[in-house]
């Protein structure tokens, strides 16, 4: 015992141990998620039930990403400084009496050492038992992992204040796809190569690490004053220039949420949009999957340009109740707060915000599939993507403009639909809704999965949906309205601000209820589209909104 | 000693019985306090001593657990546009958008108050030396105050709220941010709320004081009335005395032997009274900063 508590006491140690001791929990939470999705993997050997097992595949490779991710986080050793707006190194540990080598080395290896083992043990008894990552060689596409890892900490680190930055660790994670798809897009190539690449790549993270982190040490880098100073010197004009007076008030808390929040979606979208399509291209025409004339699948670029928006929006729907992404609590900075502006003004802010970044963030998407399918396809792939429709390329065209409205609407719904929960500022609140919706989603999954089992229950499911739906809709209606009620009464918002929700939400279910219906009769489902239609009403939020200005109050005068 | 309380009339801030308690700790237990137009209030307490939970409820930050507090006669919480839009509030955290330059953030804020002043704006902006291009984040402690100032003096709130506006400056900046509150005070008239440790600063310019003490208000008056109401007297006794001697009215006692120093609330004649009471007779009177009170009040029960 007394070695154990000796050998963290040592510089190493003291490292380690603050990791393991924010950590701990966490890391055993993964533990089990581990041995879950092995005794998924399990019971999907074992079971002849197609549907069953590909469900329980999704499961697992769901437990993988969340642990990965959390891996990433654990041992990225980037912390954010709400004072001074920097995500970084922890500037705490350049004040300890460690070297710089070690303060790089400890991170980087034991992180590298184990999101490796991890990545390994998840591999090879998980992902291969499933069939994701098929016959591949392992062990290369962990070392690139390891390489991808490392580059995310040296870049997170390294890199000072300065526009792009995000953008730039994003690209160089992205591109760790290339050496990943090696083996598979150039067989012939001798392993020597292969392997001197990958050295080459750890060689220059360790080499970015160490060099960037002790100039920040020595302060020669980290000088935002230093960066300023020379964007400035390169926009002599636009540093110095006085903005322009807002119109109003609103068009000020707009400005702000657009640049604390409201770029985040339309940004992540417009990066990935730039490197992930030409990178399909690239994979599908060396994977010579990409048909005659290397041309790729021709619906392969809309599928994702229509799926990556709404997947994205689900991802930093969290941020978007929050007035400061780096404030850990959601609670309101002061020069906000105290700000002459309704609750229910800044809550309006906020869905327009929202609405803002959506829009835009589909238009990134669609625009970059469009230039992508232009360049690097040429003709033909737009020939095929309107030969993809019976119509023609006209008819997709024309058909393109409802699905874009129904992308947006979609992605907004997502941005927003915790908002009234976020807003109230309370940890404790945001963490237990967060559990409800999940449980909800998954009783949902495991009710679909037990009537895909049981032919009696699905009839009896289908028999009672309607009424379960109609009750929705009415439960749904009286919570919201007994919020505006409780909310007009409280001047938490105004009579108008409740009509143009109330109105906005009606317009939105009555689009998705005319939509559905051409849908349903070519899918022959024509019986079921009252039921889509209540679900598309049951689907965009509602009260969430009513209760929006109410938890804004709650947060704001506490 | 409790000095009663300004008239309630009139009032720019008028807080009555307000009570806030954060779990068992009650932050502020029954406090009362008025502030009539154009006056200046300095209040002042030890760390702790519920300065500014009483400043939050004024901003409507907080809301009252009991009690009513009133700015030009509204409720903050339930009126927060029509009373935030009079107040200009420097807040001791310097809780400013770091990510903004300090041009940008002038004009956020002008956004919110049609009655800003662009040629005071750059008035001040040319007084306190801000560069217009410079990014809050970057700017020292000194220039982020100075900065918070400015947006909260540019639209000429009737009422400035300074949650210790000083603190942490060196005394350049700190004479600089006085300056400016003392010049909107005699040129303008306004009405000034302000919280601070340093005693001095309160004595200068504030004309009401109070002090809060545990959640408490244990004094409340005019400055000049405050220090009038104490003496600090120096006791002598005819023996050596081998404990601390206790004299009624006396918040502090300190000293040694024969000779003993009081703070004591109360007119010459109560101090006499008292003094002669335990045998001692007044050696040396004199008036009390209120730094002197303060610590007197505060810790108390002397050495």
């Amino acid at each position: 015992m007394a070695l154990g508590r000796l050998a963290w006491r040592t510089p190493t140690g003291a490292l380690l141990w603050e990791i393991w001791g924010r950590h701990r929990w966490s890391f055993a939470l993964q533990g089990v998620a581990f041995l879950a999705c092995l005794r998924f993997v399990r019971w999907k050997a074992a079971t002849q039930w197609e549907i069953g097992g590909k469900i329980m595949s999704l499961a697992a490779l769901g437990g993988f990403v969340t642990a990965y991710l959390h891996l990433l986080m654990s041992f990225g050793y980037v912390e954010a400084d709400v004072r001074t707006v920097k995500v970084g190194f922890p500037g705490r540990l350049f004040l300890k009496p460690v070297s710089t080598s070690r303060l790089v080395a400890v991170p980087m290896a034991c992180g590298g050492m184990v999101t490796l083992s991890v990545f390994l043990a998840w591999a090879h008894w998980i992902l291969q038992p499933i069939g994701v990552l098929g016959g591949s060689d392992l062990l290369w596409i962990g070392l690139v992992q390891l390489s991808f890892f490392w580059w995310l900490q040296a870049l997170g680190w390294s890199l000072p204040p300065m526009p792009g930055r995000s953008l730039v660790i994003l690209l160089a994670g992205i591109a760790h796809l290339l050496p990943g798809l090696m083996p598979q897009m150039f067989p012939d190539l001798p392993l020597g190569w292969r392997w001197l690449v990958l050295v080459l790549l750890f060689f220059t993270a360790w080499t970015i690490a160490g060099f960037g982190l002790s100039l920040m040490r020595r302060g020669v880098w980290d000088d935002p004053a230093r960066f300023a100073s020379l964007w400035n010197l390169l926009h002599p004009g636009r540093a110095h220039t006085r903005r322009k007076k807002f119109r109003s008030a609103f068009h000020a808390q707009l400005w702000l949420e657009w640049h604390r929040q409201g770029v985040l979606l339309p940004g992540m979208s417009g990066c990935l949009a730039l490197f992930v399509f030409p990178m399909i291209f690239l994979i599908q025409k060396h994977l010579g999957e990409a048909g005659s004339g290397g041309v790729p699948e021709p619906m392969l670029l809309p599928t994702v340009a229509l799926v990556l928006p709404m997947l994205l929006s689900g991802a930093v729907a969290s941020a978007m109740a929050k007035f400061d992404p780096l404030q850990p609590s959601g609670e309101l900075p002061i020069y906000i707060a105290m700000r002459p502006m309704t609750n229910g003004g800044f809550v309006v802010v906020k869905l327009a915000m929202a609405l803002l970044a959506s829009a835009l963030a589909c238009l990134f998407m669609w625009g970059a599939a469009a230039f992508w399918i232009a360049v690097l396809g040429g003709g033909a792939a737009f020939g095929k993507v309107g030969v993809a429709t019976s119509n023609g390329l006209t008819a997709f065209l024309i058909r393109g403009v409802p699905l874009l409205f129904f992308l947006v609407l979609f992605t907004w719904k997502n941005l927003v639909a915790g908002i009234g929960v976020g807003l109230t500022g309370r940890r404790w609140i945001t963490g237990l809704s967060g559990f409800g919706r999940m449980a909800f989603h998954g009783g949902i999954v495991v009710l679909a999965f037990l009537a895909a089992l049981d032919a009696h229950l699905q009839e009896t499911l289908l028999r009672c949906l309607p009424a379960v739906l109609v009750a929705g809709l009415a439960l749904k209606i009286a919570f919201a309205s007994a919020a505006f009620f409780h909310g007009l009464r409280r001047k938490a918002i105004t009579g108008r601000a409740v009509g143009w929700i109330v109105g906005g939400w009606a317009l939105a279910g009555i689009f998705l209820t005319a939509y559905s219906a051409p849908i349903c009769y070519a899918l022959g489902k024509t019986p079921l589209w009252p039921q889509i239609a209540m679900t598309g009403f049951l689907l965009l939020p509602l009260a969430d909104l009513a209760i929006a200005p109410l938890a804004m109050t709650w947060n704001r005068h506490r | 000693m409790k000095i009663p309380s300004l008239s309630s009339a009139e009032a720019v801030v008028a807080v009555s019985g307000l009570v806030r308690r954060f779990g068992e700790k009650a932050a502020l237990d029954e406090v009362s306090v008025f502030i009539q137009r154009g006056s200046v209030l300095g209040l002042v307490g030890e760390n702790g001593a519920g300065k500014t939970t009483l400043i939050k409820h004024l901003l409507g930050m907080l809301k009252p657990q009991a009690g009513t507090v009133r700015l030009f006669g509204l409720d903050p919480v339930a009126d927060p546009v029509g009373v935030l839009g009079r107040v200009g509030y420097l807040s001791e955290r310097r809780d400013l958008p770091g990510w903004m330059r300090v041009d940008e953030f002038m004009r956020y804020t002008q956004a919110f108050y049609p009655s800003w002043d662009e040629g005071y704006e750059e008035k001040l902006m040319e007084q306190f030396q801000l560069d217009p291009g410079q990014r809050i984040k970057t700017l020292s402690q000194g220039q982020t105050a100075k900065a918070g100032l400015l947006a909260a003096l540019a639209y000429r709130p009737e009422l400035l709220i300074l949650d210790e506006p000083s603190s942490g400056l060196d005394p350049v900046v700190r004479r600089d941010i006085l300056e400016a509150i003392i010049r909107i005070v005699a040129e303008e008239g306004r009405t000034v709320l302000f919280s601070s440790h340093l005693l001095d600063e309160v004595e200068r310019i504030a004309d009401q004081v109070v002090m809060l003490q545990g959640g408490r208000v244990v004094l409340n008056g005019r400055t000049d009335d405050v220090r009038r109401n104490h003496i600090s007297a120096l006791l002598a006794f005819a023996e050596p005395q081998a404990f601390t001697p206790v004299v009624k009215g006396a918040h502090a006692v300190s000293g040694f032997g024969t000779e003993w120093r009081i703070l004591f609330s109360g007119s010459q004649s109560a101090l006499a009274t008292a003094a002669a009471g335990i045998g001692a007779s007044v050696l040396d009177e004199r008036t009390p900063s209120l730094d002197e009170i303060l610590v007197a009040r505060a810790g108390g029960k002397g050495s």
